[in-house]
């Protein structure tokens, strides 16, 4: 397949997992202030969800990576390829990524989750929000290639 | 900030609007509705996501912003991308694109996976976007518009779409097969001097680009189970003037590459082709790529380890296993054993394979179209 059409469907892949993590963090940010997010109980948990497949797929993969670092990752793309190198490259860049899930671990996050959400609040949100921007990364490399830059 | 996002906001609505009112004076056949109103849903969430981040900014919240100026640039991108490839579907819409029309709606409804999923058709080279959430798009250049000859590479591309509804069963298949190749590949000494180093990252890259290449070989092995000969006679006619570049690629080209070599291709196709009872038509499409390449003075094959000999088996198990798992149908079930194919209007696989048949005759195969309806 072409690589625009590759970049195109990389771009669709990552919409529902940017979108996922924004509601989760809007809905945090606002928890307790008064404020209503116009979110509600179903997308959250929805959202959850999403982002509960994604780490999971990720660390799956993940553990294969990093096994063995000099062997081929099979199975995959090659969009799937570059970003398990770069989360793999963030974990190592102490500087930029401070957060539970690059610090310590993706299972640190999912147990964080699923503890106690709203008291674990700033880690979580620290973690999706360094997630995201990962991610972000790679879809803005994406529309490069799809968009013409003016 | 506020400011600044508050104007990508009502310009963000601004853009929808303007979609909103140039689709309305579109005429478009009946196959495209299910992408018009697949192109007035998104818009109409993108309007619905855009006015609550309206609302979310003037809450005045300093933490919410870098959110919201995320959410925003998503709304952008996902604008643009509806504006730059999905809109002039509809708008470049004309009567030559009939034709093709006609032919993927068919080709669609003879597969479950395919019979209820939007469509339309852009300018391009031969290519699909083949994605399982969103309508697909084909695209194909105007000179092939019209062109029965080429039409047989649809089936390639909607091998794309079958590989994208089947995903997680063919990428395990793919994987089970990169390991398979993994194991074949000689194994390096685990000295660890600069040559076996360099040997083990050129594996490395060999396997990976399999992945891809096997996506490859598996719409040609769906175009052809689908065209029959059609598709190898195509197929050969489109690629073949390629020069060189469909014979034979250095090494530098070969690394991470999306397509594997024409010539390979070739070599797959005629297997494949000779296995489903077109022993004639292989073993002429082959002597043909080897006179070719003889003329370009290109004497034998080299993959520079990308293909090896003993590759081939493991090959064509996974795409065998491929073809089971996405069910493609058959040219065999769809061509009549008849003398005279004009007495009742033929189907699309049995129409390509006719035109090849009268592939010196033009004027033949244009009165068939314009009887039929298709001109």
């Amino acid at each position: 397949m072409e690589n625009k059409m590759l970049s195109i469907q990389n771009f669709y892949r990552n919409q529902d997992i940017l979108s996922a993590i924004s509601q989760l963090l809007i809905h945090l940010d606002l928890h307790g202030t008064g404020i209503d997010d116009r979110i509600s109980n179903l997308e959250i948990e929805d959202a959850k969800t999403t982002i509960h497949k994604y780490l999971k797929r990720l660390n799956l993969i993940l553990e294969d990576y990093n096994k063995e670092k000099n062997k081929p990752m099979i199975g995959i793309d090659a969009k799937e390829r570059s970003f398990i190198k770069s989360f793999a490259g963030a974990k190592k860049n102490t500087n930029r990524f401070k957060s539970v899930l690059f610090k310590k671990s993706i299972n640190a996050l999912e147990v964080l989750m699923q503890e106690d959400f709203y008291a674990n609040k700033e880690e979580i949100s620290n973690s999706l929000s360094e997630l995201s921007n990962l991610i972000e990364e790679q879809t803005s490399f994406d529309i490069k290639k799809i968009l013409v830059e003016i | 900030m506020k400011q600044a996002l508050l104007q990508n906001i009502q310009d963000i609505e601004r853009e929808c609007k303007i979609i909103k009112k140039t689709l309305e004076s579109t005429d478009i056949p009946k196959e495209l509705m299910p992408f018009h109103v697949w192109i007035v849903k998104v818009i109409d969430n993108t309007q619905r996501d855009n006015s609550n981040n309206e609302y979310l900014l003037s809450q005045n919240r300093l933490n919410l912003f870098k959110e919201l100026y995320k959410k925003t640039q998503r709304n952008v991108n996902n604008l643009r991308l509806l504006a730059t490839q999905y809109v002039p579907v509809l708008q470049r819409y004309n009567k030559n694109d009939n034709l093709a029309i006609s032919f993927i709606a068919w080709l669609h409804q003879q597969h479950t996976q395919s019979i209820h999923k939007p469509f339309g058709l852009s300018n391009g080279s031969f290519s699909i976007l083949p994605d399982v959430n969103n309508p697909m798009i084909y695209y194909l250049p105007t000179s092939s518009q019209l062109n029965l000859l080429h039409f047989p590479l649809f089936f390639h591309e909607f091998g794309h779409f079958l590989y994208a509804a089947h995903q997680q069963e063919v990428e395990d298949l793919i994987k089970e097969f990169q390991s398979k190749i993994r194991d074949k590949i000689v194994i390096v000494n685990e000295e660890n001097t600069k040559k076996s180093e360099k040997q083990r990252e050129k594996n490395i890259e060999i396997i990976e680009t399999w992945f891809h290449w096997m996506q490859e070989f598996f719409c040609d092995a769906v175009g052809l189970y689908i065209g029959g000969k059609s598709y190898l006679h195509t197929f050969s006619l489109y690629i073949r003037t390629s020069g060189n570049a469909s014979f034979y690629l250095s090494e530098e080209y070969l690394k991470g590459s999306s397509h594997p070599v024409s010539w390979l291709r070739i070599k797959f196709l005629a297997h494949r082709a000779k296995m489903l009872g077109l022993e004639k038509e292989a073993i002429e499409l082959e002597n043909l790529w080897k006179e070719i390449a003889k003329m370009l003075n290109i004497p034998k094959e080299k993959y520079h380890g990308y293909y090896e000999d003993n590759f081939f088996d493991t090959i064509n198990e996974c795409l065998d296993d491929m073809i089971e798992e996405t069910q493609p149908i058959c040219f065999k079930d769809y061509l009549k054993n008849t003398d005279n194919p004009l007495s009742e209007k033929m189907n699309f696989i049995e129409l390509v394979n006719w035109a090849w048949d009268n592939a010196d005759n033009d004027e033949k195969i244009e009165t068939y179209m314009k009887i039929n309806g298709y001109l």
